[in-house]
C-alpha cells in the first residue's frame, strides 16, 4: 500500500460526508444528561462545593489536589472570587453557577446558542467536578468526555433551534464525520480497556464480582434474596458483562453485528442503571452509545464509495 | 520533487494531528492503569519513560514542569485524566463512616448517609477515597473536615469518634444459609471539640 492509498483511506474514514444526526443526538442526550445531574445534586450543592461551614469537606480540600497536578484545571473557586469582586456571597455565587449549568443544559436540549451552551456547560460542569473532586466517580468523567466532543463539533446541527431560527449554513459534513469518527473509536477505547481489566479479575469468571456489585452499598438496590435465589446465573452474567465490553471494537463496527452489539451494550447500561441505581451513568452511556453509533450516518454520496462498507 | 505526497488539506492535516495528538494519551493512560492493576511492569514503564524524558532538550526542570502542567490540565480537560478499569479487575470493598458524639451526659451515635440515589453515590466515592487512601494524615484530614460539619450540629460536644469500616460480605451460599454482612472497622480516629473544633485526641 503506497502512502497515497493509505492517505486515500484515512481521510474517506474519517471525512465522508455524514449527516448531522448522531450531533443533535448528542446534543438532546447531554443536555438532558446535564439537566438531570443539575436536578439531583440541587439539595446537595452546597454540602458537596462550599468552603464555609456549609459544605460537607471544604471545596479548598480537593482544589488543593487539583492545584498540586495543574494550575490551569479549572475549578469552582475561580467563579467565587470572580464573585467576590463583585460582591457576592460564596452562597450565591454557588447558586448562580448551579443555574447557569441548568440554563446551559436547557439551552443544549432547545438548541439555543448551541456553541455557547456546549462552551459553557463543559467548563461549569468540570470546575463542579473538579471542586468537588471527592465526590466525583465515573459519570463526571464521562459527562466531561461527551460534553469536550459536543463543544469541539461543528454546532449547531440542522435540528437545533439556532439552525431554524438564524438559518445558519449546514455544518460541514466532513468534519461531522470527522467528529463522529473521534467519538466512535474513544468509545470503543473505553470499552475495550474496560473489559481487558474485568477479564483480569477472577471474580468476574465466577460471579462473585456480580454478587459484590449488587449487594455492596450504595448499590444495593435489589433485595439480596432475590440475587441469593438467582445466584447460579452470576457467572454466566459476569463473563458476558466484559465479553460484550472487550469485544465491542471488533463488534461494533460491522453492519450486521452493530445493531445487536449495541443492543447488547445498552441493555448492560439499562441493567446496571436499574439494578444499581446509577441512573446518571447509565443515561449517559446510552446516550453516547446511541449518538456514536445508532444513527445512520453514511449519507447517500459516502454510501456510493466502495471503501465505506462501514459507516 | 516538492510535491505533497499527502492529498491533504491543511484543516484536515490538522484534524489527523488532533486525533494522534488525543488517542496517544488515551492509549497512554489506558495502558498505564491497566499495567498498574497487574503490578510491577508499570513501574518499568514510567522508569523508562523517565529516562526518555530526562534527556535533553527537556532537561530544563523549570520548561518541563510548565508542559507537564499544561498536558495534565489538557487530559483533565478533555476528560481523560484516568483510565476506564471501572469495577475492575474486582469489584472492590465498599467503606462507611460512623461517628460517635459524646455529649454531657450521653454518647450518640450517628451513623451518615444520604436518601438519595445520586447523593449517596458521591458519598461512598468519597469513602472509597477515605478507605483506600494509603496517607493516613489525608485521612485524618478529611475525616476531620466531616467532624467539623457534624459538629456544628451538636455545640455541646466534647469528644468525637470516627469510625471508618468496611462491610464483609457473605457469599450466596453462605447467604441463603442465613449469613449477613458484618461490619467490621478499620480505622478510628478520636477528636477532641475545642470551642467547636475538632483536634485529634493523643
Amino acid at each position: 500500500m503506497t502512502l497515497g492509498t493509505a492517505a486515500f483511506r484515512i481521510e474517506a474514514f474519517f471525512f465522508a460526508p455524514a449527516t448531522d444526526n448522531w450531533l443533535a443526538l448528542l446534543r438532546l442526550g447531554l443536555g438532558s444528561q446535564l439537566a438531570c445531574y443539575c436536578l439531583a445534586l440541587n439539595s446537595s450543592w452546597s454540602l458537596f462545593l462550599s468552603g464555609t461551614e456549609q459544605g460537607l469537606i471544604t471545596r479548598e480540600f480537593a482544589e488543593v489536589m487539583v492545584s498540586s497536578q495543574s494550575p490551569f484545571i479549572p475549578r469552582i473557586s475561580w467563579l467565587i472570587i470572580a464573585g467576590n469582586w463583585v460582591g457576592l456571597e460564596e452562597q450565591t455565587s454557588l447558586t448562580l453557577v448551579w443555574f447557569a449549568l441548568f440554563l446551559a443544559a436547557c439551552c443544549l436540549v432547545a438548541g439555543f446558542c448551541c456553541r455557547t451552551a456546549a462552551c459553557s456547560a463543559w467548563l461549569l460542569h468540570l470546575g463542579v467536578a473538579k471542586s468537588a473532586g471527592l465526590f466525583s466517580y465515573g459519570v463526571d468523567n464521562l459527562m466531561t468526555i461527551g460534553l469536550f466532543y459536543l463543544m469541539l463539533s461543528p454546532l449547531p446541527d440542522g435540528h437545533a433551534l439556532d439552525a431554524r431560527r438564524w438559518r445558519r449554513r449546514p455544518s460541514d459534513p466532513r468534519m461531522l464525520r470527522f467528529f463522529c469518527r473521534v467519538l466512535q473509536l474513544h468509545l470503543c477505547l473505553i470499552y475495550f480497556f474496560g473489559g481487558l481489566t474485568k477479564c483480569l479479575g477472577r471474580g468476574w469468571w465466577d460471579g462473585s464480582n456480580i454478587w459484590r456489585a449488587l449487594t455492596r452499598p450504595p448499590f444495593n438496590v435489589i433485595s439480596p434474596d432475590i440475587i441469593a435465589s438467582w445466584s447460579f446465573w452470576l457467572p454466566a452474567i459476569g463473563i458476558a458483562t466484559w465479553i460484550v465490553e472487550l469485544a465491542y471494537p471488533a463488534m461494533i463496527w460491522p453492519a450486521r453485528t452493530r445493531p445487536i452489539w449495541l443492543t447488547l451494550t445498552c441493555a448492560m447500561h439499562l441493567a446496571i442503571g436499574f439494578a444499581m441505581g446509577m441512573y446518571l451513568f447509565a443515561f449517559v452511556m446510552i446516550v453516547l452509545n446511541v449518538a456514536a453509533f445508532g444513527t445512520n450516518t453514511r449519507s447517500a454520496v459516502a454510501a456510493s464509495h466502495p471503501t465505506n462498507a462501514l459507516s | 520533487m516538492g510535491e505533497n505526497p499527502l492529498p491533504w488539506s491543511g484543516r484536515t492535516a490538522c484534524c489527523i494531528a488532533f486525533f494522534t495528538f488525543q488517542s496517544i494519551l488515551l492509549l497512554g493512560v489506558s495502558v498505564k492503569e491497566a499495567l498498574q492493576l497487574v503490578g510491577t511492569p508499570s513501574e518499568m514503564v514510567t522508569a523508562a519513560a523517565r529516562d526518555i524524558v530526562g534527556a535533553k532538550p527537556f532537561n530544563d526542570s523549570g520548561g518541563w514542569t510548565r508542559i507537564k502542567e499544561v498536558l495534565v490540565a489538557y487530559l483533565h480537560l478533555a476528560g481523560i485524566e484516568s483510565g476506564y478499569s471501572f469495577f475492575a479487575p474486582n469489584v472492590p470493598r465498599s467503606y462507611d463512616l460512623a461517628f460517635e458524639v459524646y455529649l454531657p451526659g450521653r454518647i450518640e451515635y450517628v451513623p451518615l448517609s444520604f436518601a438519595r440515589s445520586e447523593e449517596s453515590l458521591r458519598w461512598f466515592s468519597l469513602m472509597d477515597y477515605v478507605g483506600q487512601t494509603a496517607s493516613d494524615p489525608v485521612r485524618q484530614v478529611v475525616l476531620k473536615l466531616i467532624a467539623h460539619s457534624i459538629g456544628q450540629q451538636y455545640p455541646t460536644a466534647t469528644r468525637m469518634r470516627a469510625s471508618v469500616g468496611t462491610m464483609v460480605l457473605p457469599t450466596p451460599a453462605e447467604f441463603r444459609q442465613g449469613k449477613r454482612g458484618s461490619r467490621r472497622v478499620l480505622y478510628a480516629y478520636d477528636f477532641r471539640m475545642d470551642s467547636g473544633a475538632p483536634a485529634t485526641s493523643p
